[in-house]
């Protein structure tokens, strides 16, 4: 009775959008400022779908909701946009605090594959090895790609190795970058934290140069410097208790560009190319030394700074045509690089006493890709048919650090990289894939995919998918898809090590195909094979109003994730520990099975109202249950690696739900958003805390002063919200409610508050 | 039952949404309103080269007028089967289809319509093409001066300007 009443209370919302049968009584004027439908190419070689009516659930963000978000990177607009996404904020761990990992789903950041323009885009060097969410993946770095370059965003909610390849298990984000006859623009942005730090600058440029037949030069600049947020508690390691390490945003300045542009040729000929370039460098802590016996050159204890220097460059080129027989050609190259230099200073390597440098070279880490690809379609009548050929070639890459920040047990908060641990690992691999839709009817399409990729490190796979959609009545959409997928190990997982001396013994990450890996059961990573379904429906009520519901299944075999640190318990293995003077060790390994499931929920509703105001609500439900459902090999089970288990199970909260209003009146307009949040958990020393649920609120009011200046002022969880503390005051110096770290490190939304800013956008 | 009762309910109140298409049509009968033609004609005719838009022309201006005459539609896809008419709208073609149709096009004084890439660059008079999720226009005014074909200012005014040497 219940579902009843509710349809029927959004039967008749949609009943009141009627009376939009106007389109020939409007005027030009009009008719040139209605949206056109949003359409997106993601999930289909077939071109642009509708994504209200597309195979398989997509989601678009648009130019102006990663305007009206008020944030500056893309990790950001994606946590606030997206139910689902999540991107939490990290300190103290390393890498992780430089280098944001995120997650559809709540599965892994290497599960997900970006694209631009619908090129495959790499992932980072960074392998996240701390206690994050993430740990053990290398995700692609979100932060390098300025906004103002973004005309949309797709997100393909399904499985798509049969079209896209390794990674795309959670999903597939492609970034489409600005086209034609888009504006020129200029903002620029400041804002501060209500407690005073967490200071930002930005200011960006956009630049369109029109060409004859629709072709363009689009350039973009942006700079962005972010002043470090501090949330540290208490360290009962001084006396008197006092705040001795940074737990917070860390500090960031960064320039990014892009450049896009299309030459064509003739109606049937076209070169393009884009290329995206960033230099970040951002700086964090370790925990405070305040062993003052051992830290001979500091009197009073240290704080360990962890430098980061990230450079990451795309570059694609292609040519694209049309042979006189309808055949649609297209041939590209894309070439992906990212690099991430550490520093450390106001440090010390203790074995070295007093001749210790005080600052320290880490080392380096590399991953470059170069993507070859053809592509063929054509057209015959109501059968679409795609063929497509891709070669990768891949290295990664580890340069070792200068030898004070290593010798021994190394610079403290981060020992650099051994010389011993540097390496140049290659792999290539070549795949043939093919994709046929048929447009069964007006109302019924059916559409396969098949994919064939050989790797030279692991061997070949196969997958395929089908997907369907089918349009009962007008307005309502059914969909279904199911599909096999794979995810290659990634480089950094099959050649990372990072070891370092303690107590005189080697310890640290072996690669799997190290001795005392394998003393310990490690062999060469397999793939991650997955196995997908989804099934949902979509109701257009109106060209206002729109319901999407979409259930998802996803199951993961051979997930590879790091082990904990393991000491030699055989003979074999003490022989082998022995060997190599190691104590412990870790290395990656195909360590469970995973099953993912959940439901999306979107409710979508636009209005024009009188005097040109215009009235939207949207409300986006996300659930996910992630669980680990088969154990492979002794080194993984519940009880040996609790925390990593639960880490995938309860790390990320499993509801999540976005609601939007938006309220536009004349020059005004303004956007509230909330976001709600269901509990999580963290484990230390093998017991469960769990966080309360939390929620946040944002607000934006933008006035526009003329036809090219708007102003904006906005805040960001404007309630002053953090999350909760841990239920206990302090389960070491480093965590507790009144430790150095009051908040989880797996906040969804990080734990330094609100944030107010301002903003103004030319637009020419 | 009530599920029954739920879905016929839904299925009689779901109408038609606005798509790309029907707002293509409806911009190409709203630009025929700012033009002025040579010829006088009985009717007023939009003819459709390859038409890509199904029954939805039929559909959309059926009984209606526009210039106060009533609205004829003709699909044709062969570049002979042209004949005199006020709009021409050209779907899919050839590099050869599309150089004779604007041809006679500019022979018999007709308007000629179309998105294909860099339609108004060329010899065709109004290019619609998809920019910032809006339909957009472009103008070749050299093309339409060679046509006979007078546009009001107001259309250039909301439009891009192309000329015949740009």
């Amino acid at each position: 009775m219940r579902l009843s009443l509710s349809l029927f209370a959004l039967l008749t919302l949609g009943s009141l959008t009627w009376g939009d049968d106007t389109l020939l009584e409007s005027s030009l004027e009009e008719l040139l400022d209605m949206s056109t439908e949003l359409k997106a190419e993601v999930g289909s070689r077939s071109g642009a779908q509708n994504f209200l009516t597309s195979r398989a659930p997509v989601d678009i963000i648009t130019q102006e909701q990663i305007r009206q978000s008020g944030h500056l990177t893309l990790s950001n607009v994606l946590r606030y946009a997206v139910a689902g996404f999540n991107a939490p904020n990290t300190s103290v761990a390393d890498g992780s605090d430089h280098i944001r990992a995120f997650t559809l789903r709540g599965m892994s950041p290497d599960q997900v594959l970006v694209l631009i323009d619908g090129k495959r885009l790499h992932t980072s060097s960074l392998l996240h090895v701390n206690g994050t969410i993430g740990r053990g993946a290398s995700g692609v770095d979100l932060e390098t790609i300025p906004l103002s370059a973004i005309e949309r965003i797709e997100i393909l909610r399904d499985g798509a190795a049969a079209q896209y390849g390794s990674d795309a298990i959670s999903g597939v984000i492609n970034i489409i970058l600005k086209g034609y006859a888009n504006p020129n623009s200029a903002s620029l942005h400041t804002g501060i934290r209500t407690r005073g730090d967490g200071k930002e600058v930005m200011a960006d440029g956009f630049y369109s140069h029109a060409l004859p037949y629709e072709g363009f030069v689009n350039l973009t600049l942006q700079a962005l410097a972010q002043e470090q947020t501090q949330r540290a508690g208490l360290d009962s390691a001084t006396t008197p208790p006092r705040v001795t390490t940074h737990a917070g945003l860390p500090d960031v300045g960064a320039v990014m560009t892009t450049l896009n542009l299309q030459l064509p040729q003739s109606q049937s000929l076209t070169y393009y190319a884009n290329a995206i370039a960033s230099y970040r460098s951002s700086s964090a802590s370790a925990f405070y030394r305040a062993d003052n016996n051992l830290s001979l050159l500091f009197e009073d204890g240290f704080l360990p700074l962890i430098h980061a220097s990230i450079i990451d460059f795309s570059t694609t080129v292609g040519v694209r045509g049309e042979t006189p027989e309808g055949y649609l050609w297209d041939i590209s190259n894309v070439i992906g690089y990212n690099t991430l230099h550490y520093n450390s200073t106001n440090t010390m390597n203790y074995d070295l006493n007093t001749t210790s440098p005080k600052s320290f070279y880490l080392g380096a880490l590399g991953f470059l890709q170069n993507t070859l690809n053809a592509d063929l379609k054509k057209e015959f009548g109501t059968l679409d048919t795609a063929l497509g050929a891709e070669y990768r070639w891949e290295n990664y890459t580890i340069g070792a650090g200068d030898s004070a920040s290593y010798t021994g047990s190394g610079a403290q908060g981060f020992a650099g990289y051994r010389a011993e641990n540097a390496t140049s690992q290659n792999r290539h691999s070549i795949a043939l894939y093919s994709d046929l839709i048929a447009q069964l009817t007006e109302k019924l399409s059916l559409e396969g995919a098949l994919r064939y990729e050989y790797f030279t490190d692991f061997g070949s796979t196969l997958n395929a998918k089908l997907s369907s959609s089918i349009q009962p009545i007008d307005g309502m959409t059914l969909r279904a898809s199911a599909s096999n997928g794979f995810r290659a190990p990634s480089l950094s997982q099959s050649s990372y090590s990072h070891t370092s001396t303690f107590g005189g013994a080697v310890q640290g990450t072996f690669t799997p195909s190290h001795a005392v890996a394998q003393s310990l059961g490690a062999v060469a990573l397999r793939p991650e094979n997955s196995l997908h379904a989804t099934l949902g429906s979509v109701y257009q009520f109106s060209g206002e109003l729109s319901l999407m519901a979409d259930y998802f299944y996803t199951y993961v075999a051979d997930r590879i994730m790091l082990s904990n640190e393991l000491g030699a318990t055989t003979a074999e293995q003490n022989s082998t520990f022995a060997t190599y003077g190691v104590s412990k060790a870790r290395f990656f390994t195909n360590a469970v099975d995973t099953q993912t499931q959940g439901v999306d929920i979107k409710l979508d509703f636009m209005r024009k109202l009188d005097q040109n105001a215009l009235w939207g609500i949207a409300v986006w439900y996300h659930y996910n249950n992630n669980s680990v459902v088969a154990f492979n090999g002794a080194n993984f089970n519940r009880t040996n690696s609790f925390e990593q288990i639960d880490r995938i199970e309860n790390g990320q909260p499993k509801h999540h739900l976005k609601a939007t209003h938006r309220y536009n009146l004349s020059a005004w307009q303004t956007t509230l958003h909330l976001n709600a949040y269901s509990s999580y958990a963290q484990v230390i020393n093998d017991v469960q805390y769990t966080f309360a649920p939390s929620w946040t609120a944002d607000m934006a009011i933008a006035y526009t002063l003329s036809s090219q200046l708007k102003l904006t002022l906005g805040g960001e969880n404007i309630f002053d919200s953090y999350p909760s503390k841990w239920s206990v005051d302090s389960i070491n110096r480093y965590y507790g409610a009144n430790a150095i770290k009051p908040y989880s490190r797996y906040s969804p939304f990080g734990y330094s508050g609100a944030y107010y800013y301002l903003r103004a956008l030319w637009e020419l | 039952m009530r599920l029954l009762f739920l879905l016929s309910f839904v299925s009689t109140m779901l109408f038609g949404l606005t798509s790309d298409d029907e707002l293509k049509l409806a911009i190409i009968g709203k630009v025929a309103k700012f033009i002025t033609w040579e010829k006088e004609r009985e009717y007023f005719t939009v003819t459709f080269f390859n038409n890509p838009f199904g029954k939805l022309p039929h559909e959309m201006y059926e009984g209606k007028e526009i210039q106060s005459k009533p609205v004829r539609i003709y699909t044709i896809d062969n570049v002979d089967a042209l004949v005199p008419t006020h709009v021409l709208y050209i779907g899919k073609a050839t590099q050869e289809e599309l150089a004779a149709l604007t041809r006679k096009a500019q022979e018999h004084n007709i308007l000629t319509i179309s998105d294909i890439r860099g339609f108004a660059e060329q010899d065709g008079i109004v290019q619609l093409f998809i920019a910032t999720q809006k339909i957009r226009l472009k103008i070749n005014i050299d093309n339409a001066k060679n046509t006979g074909i007078q546009i009001k200012s107001s259309l250039l005014n909301i439009v891009s300007v192309v000329r015949k040497d740009s």
